[in-house]
C-alpha cells in the first residue's frame, strides 16, 4: 500500500491523461457528425463513413469510461490508504463522484452510437456534453477558491472546442481516406476547416480568460511550474495552427494537376499527435499548482538571466576522483541526488557531459542533413550510429555513482528511481537509433520501422515536457526553462520527419527532410547551454 | 525480489522529485519558524483551492516524537482548516497537514514552530 499511496500522483497523472484523450476523441466523433458530416450531401460512401465513426465513438468512450472507473478506484484506495477513511467516505468524496458521472456519460455514449449509430443527434449531443461537464468537476474551474460559474463555462467551451478540433481530425483523415469523389472531398475539408477555425477562436478566448486568474502576471509564465507548462502549451498550438494554416491553404487551392489536398491527412496526422502532447500538458497543468499560489519558489528575472547566461560549454571533465562519488568517505545521496549536496566538481562532471552529448546531437544533426547529398550519403546516412555511441557514453558518464564507474552495482542501480528512469532513457534510445540505422541502411523491407524514430522522440518530448515534480524549489523551475526548448524543438523533429514519411517526394516532404535535422542541431545548441546549479 | 524488481519498474515511471500537487498553502499561522509565546496554539490554514473538508487532516508532532490529531474547526470558508491545540510545553513542535482539493488532488506539508516563553 505504501509503494501505491508513494506513486499515486504519477498513476492520477496518467490517467487523467488517457482518459482526457478517449474522451476528446469520442466527443470528437460526435461533433464530427452533426457539424461536419450531417450537412454535407455524401454519396454512396455515407453508410460506410459513419459506420466507421460509430466504431471509433465507441471504442474512444468505451477506453474513457474504463480509465475513469480506473480513476475513481484510485482514488478511492488512496484516500483510504492515507487517511484512514472506510470504503462508503472514500466513494463519496466530490472527485470520485465526478469519475463516476464521467464514465457513466461516456458508457452510455459507447452504447448509444453501438445501438443506433448517429440516428439520435439529440442523445449524441445531450451525452456528449454530459460527458465534458462532468469533466469539469477534476479541473480547476473546480476547486478555484470561490465557486466561479465564469470560468466553468470557459472551461467548459475549451474542453468541447478541443474536442472539437482535435478530436475530430481522425474522423476528417478517415472521411478523406474514404471519399473518392474529389468535390465531396473538398466540400468535407471546407466544411471541417470552418468548424477548426471557429473552434481555434474558442480555444485561444477561453484560454486567455483562465490564465488570467490562474497565473496572475506575465513573470509568472518563466517563473512558475505552472507559467512554463502554459507556455509550452501555447508553442505547441502555434505548431497546430501553422500546420492548420498549411491544410487549409491546401484545401483552397485550385491546383487540379498535383492535388494539394492528397497531402492534408499526413499534416492532420501531425496534428492529432501534437494535440494529444498537448492534452497531456493540460494533465500536467491540472496537477500541477496554479501560478498565483506559487510564492516561495519564483526565481526573479535576475536570477534566471543569471543562471542562463552565455558562456562558453565547458568540454574538459574534472577527474572522476575528484567527484563525491569516488570519494571512500563520502555519504553518496541514494533517495534524492537531486537534492544532494554537490560539489562544485560534481556539477562540472554532469555539465560536461552534458555538453559532450550535445555536440554529438549536433554533429548527428548536421550529418542527416548532408544524408540529403547524393555525394556524401555513403556515409552520412550512418548518422544513428553516433547517437547509439552517445547510449553507450552516457551509460558511462549519467550516473556516476553507479556501475560501470561508481559503488553501485547495475542490478541495485535500477532500484533507484532516477538512475533507473536514466537507464531506460538510454536503452530506448539504444534502440531506436539501432532502429533507424537499419531504416537509413535500407535493412528493412517493411515501411513500419521507419515511424519509430518519429514516435520515439515524440514520446521523448512528451515527457520531457511534462514530468516535472512540484517540490516548491527554485533548481525545479531552472531545470523546466533548460528542458522546455528542447523537448519543444523534439517535437518538431518528430513531425517534420513524420511528414517526410508520409508524402511521397514533394515540396513539402523535402521541406520537412530539411527542417528536422536542423531542429535537431538548434536541440543540441540548446543542450550546449546546459547549466546546473551547485 | 520478483516483487521488489516489479516495484523498480513502476517507479521507473515516477519523476523522483514528483510531489503531490494542489491545493497549496497560501499562508499559515502560525508561520513556519514562528515562535509562539504562550500555552495555547491557534492553527489556521489558508490554500489556493476549495477542498473536501473529510478529507482533510491535521496533526501535531512534539519533539519526543509523539503524534497528536487535530480537531478541525467548522468554518464559513471551503479553503481555509481551522484548528487550536492547548496545554503546550515549551519547545519545538511539527504541525503536518494534509488535504483534497475537490478537483481529487491530494497535497500535504509540514510547518515547524516552537511555543516560548
Amino acid at each position: 500500500m505504501q509503494a501505491f499511496l508513494s506513486i499515486y500522483s504519477v498513476i492520477d497523472w496518467i490517467l487523467r491523461g488517457v482518459s482526457a484523450t478517449a474522451q476528446t476523441l469520442a466527443v470528437g466523433g460526435a461533433t464530427f457528425f452533426l457539424l461536419t458530416l450531417t450537412p454535407l450531401k455524401l454519396g454512396s460512401r455515407r453508410p460506410a463513413l459513419e459506420r466507421f465513426c460509430a466504431r471509433l465513438v465507441f471504442s474512444s468512450a468505451s477506453a474513457s469510461c474504463v480509465v475513469q472507473l480506473l480513476a475513481a478506484a484510485a482514488l478511492i484506495a488512496f484516500l483510504i490508504g492515507s487517511t484512514g477513511a472506510g470504503l462508503e467516505i472514500a466513494a463519496s468524496a466530490d472527485a470520485v463522484s465526478f469519475h463516476l458521472i464521467s464514465a457513466g456519460a461516456a458508457l452510455a455514449l459507447a452504447c448509444l452510437v453501438r445501438a443506433a449509430h448517429f440516428s439520435k443527434p439529440r442523445a449524441l449531443f445531450a451525452l456528449s456534453l454530459l460527458l465534458v461537464g462532468s469533466h469539469l468537476g477534476v479541473t480547476h474551474a473546480a476547486s478555484w477558491m470561490e465557486s466561479s460559474l465564469s470560468l466553468l463555462m470557459a472551461e467548459m467551451l475549451h474542453l468541447l472546442a478541443l474536442a472539437t478540433w482535435i478530436g475530430g481530425i481522425p474522423y476528417f483523415i478517415a472521411s478523406l481516406r474514404m471519399i473518392d469523389d474529389g468535390d465531396e472531398r473538398r466540400c468535407l475539408a471546407r466544411r471541417f476547416s470552418i468548424t477548426s477555425l471557429a473552434s481555434v477562436t474558442a480555444i485561444v478566448a477561453t484560454g486567455l480568460f483562465m490564465a488570467v486568474p490562474y497565473t496572475g502576471s506575465l513573470e509568472r509564465l518563466y517563473q512558475t511550474t505552472y507559467g512554463l507548462l502554459l507556455g509550452s502549451k501555447v508553442v505547441l498550438l502555434i505548431m497546430l495552427l501553422c500546420l492548420g494554416a498549411i491544410n487549409f491553404l491546401a484545401i483552397r487551392s485550385r491546383r487540379r494537376d498535383k492535388d494539394p489536398i492528397n497531402r492534408v491527412p499526413a499534416i492532420a496526422e501531425v496534428e492529432v499527435g501534437i494535440g494529444v502532447i498537448a492534452i497531456l500538458c493540460a494533465a500536467a497543468l491540472a496537477s500541477s499548482p496554479l501560478a498565483t499560489a506559487t510564492e516561495a519558489a519564483r526565481p526573479d528575472a535576475a536570477e534566471v538571466s543569471a543562471h542562463f547566461q552565455l558562456a562558453w560549454p565547458s568540454l574538459k571533465s574534472p577527474a572522476y576522483a575528484e567527484v563525491s562519488a569516488a570519494q571512500p568517505n563520502a555519504a553518496v545521496t541514494l533517495a534524492d541526488p537531486e537534492i544532494a549536496n554537490r560539489s562544485e566538481a560534481d556539477v562540472a562532471w554532469s555539465e560536461t557531459h552534458h555538453h559532450h552529448a550535445a555536440l554529438v546531437v549536433i554533429v548527428t544533426g548536421l550529418l542527416a542533413l548532408l544524408a540529403h547529398s547524393r555525394r556524401l550519403r555513403p556515409i552520412a546516412q550512418h548518422w544513428p550510429l553516433l547517437l547509439l555511441g552517445l547510449a553507450g557514453y552516457l551509460v558511462v558518464t549519467a550516473d556516476e555513482e553507479a556501475w560501470p564507474l561508481g559503488k553501485i552495482g547495475f542490478f541495485q542501480s535500477l532500484t533507484i528511481p532516477q538512475i533507473a528512469q536514466h537507464k531506460l532513457m538510454i536503452a530506448l534510445i539504444a534502440g531506436f537509433a539501432f532502429c533507424e540505422w537499419c531504416v537509413q541502411s535500407k535493412r528493412f523491407k517493411s515501411a513500419w520501422p521507419s515511424y519509430v524514430f518519429p514516435l520515439m522522440i515524440a514520446a521523448a518530448a512528451a515527457f520531457l515536457l511534462t514530468h516535472y515534480g512540484h517540490t516548491g524549489r527554485k533548481e525545479e523551475v531552472f531545470i523546466q526553462i533548460s528542458h522546455t526548448p528542447i523537448a519543444l524543438l523534439g517535437v518538431i523533429v518528430a513531425s517534420a520527419r513524420w511528414v517526410e514519411l508520409r508524402i511521397g517526394s514533394t515540396t513539402v516532404s523535402r521541406l520537412a527532410g530539411v527542417v528536422w535535422p536542423i531542429a535537431m542541431v538548434a536541440a543540441g545548441a540548446f543542450l550546449l547551454m546546459y547549466r546546473e546549479t551547485v | 525480489m520478483l516483487k521488489s524488481r516489479a516495484f523498480s519498474i513502476l517507479l521507473l515511471m515516477c519523476p523522483s522529485s514528483q510531489a503531490f500537487a494542489h491545493a497549496s498553502l497560501l499562508e499559515a499561522v502560525p508561520q513556519p519558524g514562528a515562535v509562539v509565546v504562550g500555552n495555547n496554539v491557534s492553527i489556521e490554514l489558508r490554500f489556493d483551492s476549495r477542498l473536501d473538508p473529510r478529507f482533510s487532516q491535521m496533526e501535531l508532532l512534539k519533539s519526543n516524537g509523539d503524534s497528536a490529531p487535530l480537531a478541525l474547526q467548522a468554518v464559513d470558508s471551503q479553503i481555509i482548516l481551522k484548528s487550536k491545540s492547548s496545554e503546550l510545553k515549551e519547545g519545538p513542535y511539527v504541525l503536518r497537514w494534509r488535504v483534497l482539493s475537490v478537483d481529487g488532488h491530494a497535497n500535504q506539508g509540514e510547518i515547524k514552530f516552537r511555543i516560548g516563553r
